[in-house]
């Protein structure tokens, strides 16, 4: 009798085992997903689609990722960050201080960095809508790339006639003007 | 009197094996309970500006324009490309 019981408490003690342990294994795999990594994706857009999902950032702006000058695009990033909060009427003295623009209007860098700052306050407004709820992420990432684009083609040398035909296409995307 | 409590021992280890099972399930389900770790978001490319970086308004330049609006942002860009 002694040892039916024991081996009845034993299966009894077995049995409630391995329902914990199926219990515990499917609720990790319900309630805790593998969390997705934005920089794991290959597309630009789906990049800044995830990030903006996520409320999420990346250490290297995209302008600057793997360019030849990535060190001083990121010096550059780091010192104007302080324009765009700063009163509209002030943000263009600051851009221009900032490039070097203001001091020497012949340093192709400083026009380039001068004119990166100004795409980047166009990319702040496509933000802003995507905050207010104007725009979805998936649209605010398309504009945000097209962005980006021009400026990877500005940090990297390319003519400012490119450029331009990037900006042409962009506005009339974004329907500024209209 | 001795062979009732030897019985005893048996379903007195069944109980007590239940009871620590019912907690385990408890703390399995609890939502407050053993939880991943979420990874901390990375930090901003851009710097929020420092109340010293704040204060520094940048000395006017006379060509200078107003950046209120995608508008005049556009305008400039094209101004400078041309």
């Amino acid at each position: 009798m002694r040892f039916k019981l024991t081996l009845a408490a034993i299966l009894l003690l077995l049995i409630l085992s391995s329902m914990v342990l199926a219990k515990g294994s499917s609720s990790y795999g319900n309630t805790n997903p593998v969390e997705e990594n934005c920089e794991d994706k290959s597309v630009l857009a789906e990049r800044l689609q995830c990030r903006l999902e996520k409320q999420s950032s990346t250490d290297i702006p995209e302008a600057c990722l793997d360019l030849t000058i990535q060190d001083k695009c990121m010096d550059f990033y780091d010192a104007a960050a302080y324009c765009y909060d700063l009163p509209n009427k002030d943000k263009d003295t600051c851009f221009r201080k900032e490039s070097g623009y203001g001091v020497d209007k012949t340093n192709t860098q400083a026009q380039r960095f001068y004119i990166n700052a100004l795409l980047y306050e166009l990319e702040e407004y496509v933000e802003d809508d995507f905050d207010a709820g104007r725009l979805s992420a998936k649209e605010a990432s398309v504009l945000i790339a097209d962005i980006i684009t021009m400026k990877r083609a500005l940090l990297s040398g390319q003519p400012s006639s490119l450029i331009k035909g990037l900006l042409i296409n962009y506005v009339a995307q974004r329907g500024i003007g209209n | 009197m001795i062979k009732l409590k030897l019985k005893l021992v048996p379903l007195i280890f069944i109980l007590v094996a239940a009871a620590l099972l019912v907690v385990g399930c408890t703390i399995q389900e609890s939502p407050t309970g053993p939880t991943k770790v979420q990874p901390m978001p990375e930090p901003t490319a851009v710097e929020p500006v420092s109340e010293a970086a704040a204060e520094v308004i940048p000395e006017p330049v006379e060509e200078s324009i107003i950046l209120d609006s995608e508008e005049a942002v556009v305008e400039q860009l094209n101004k400078i490309l041309s």
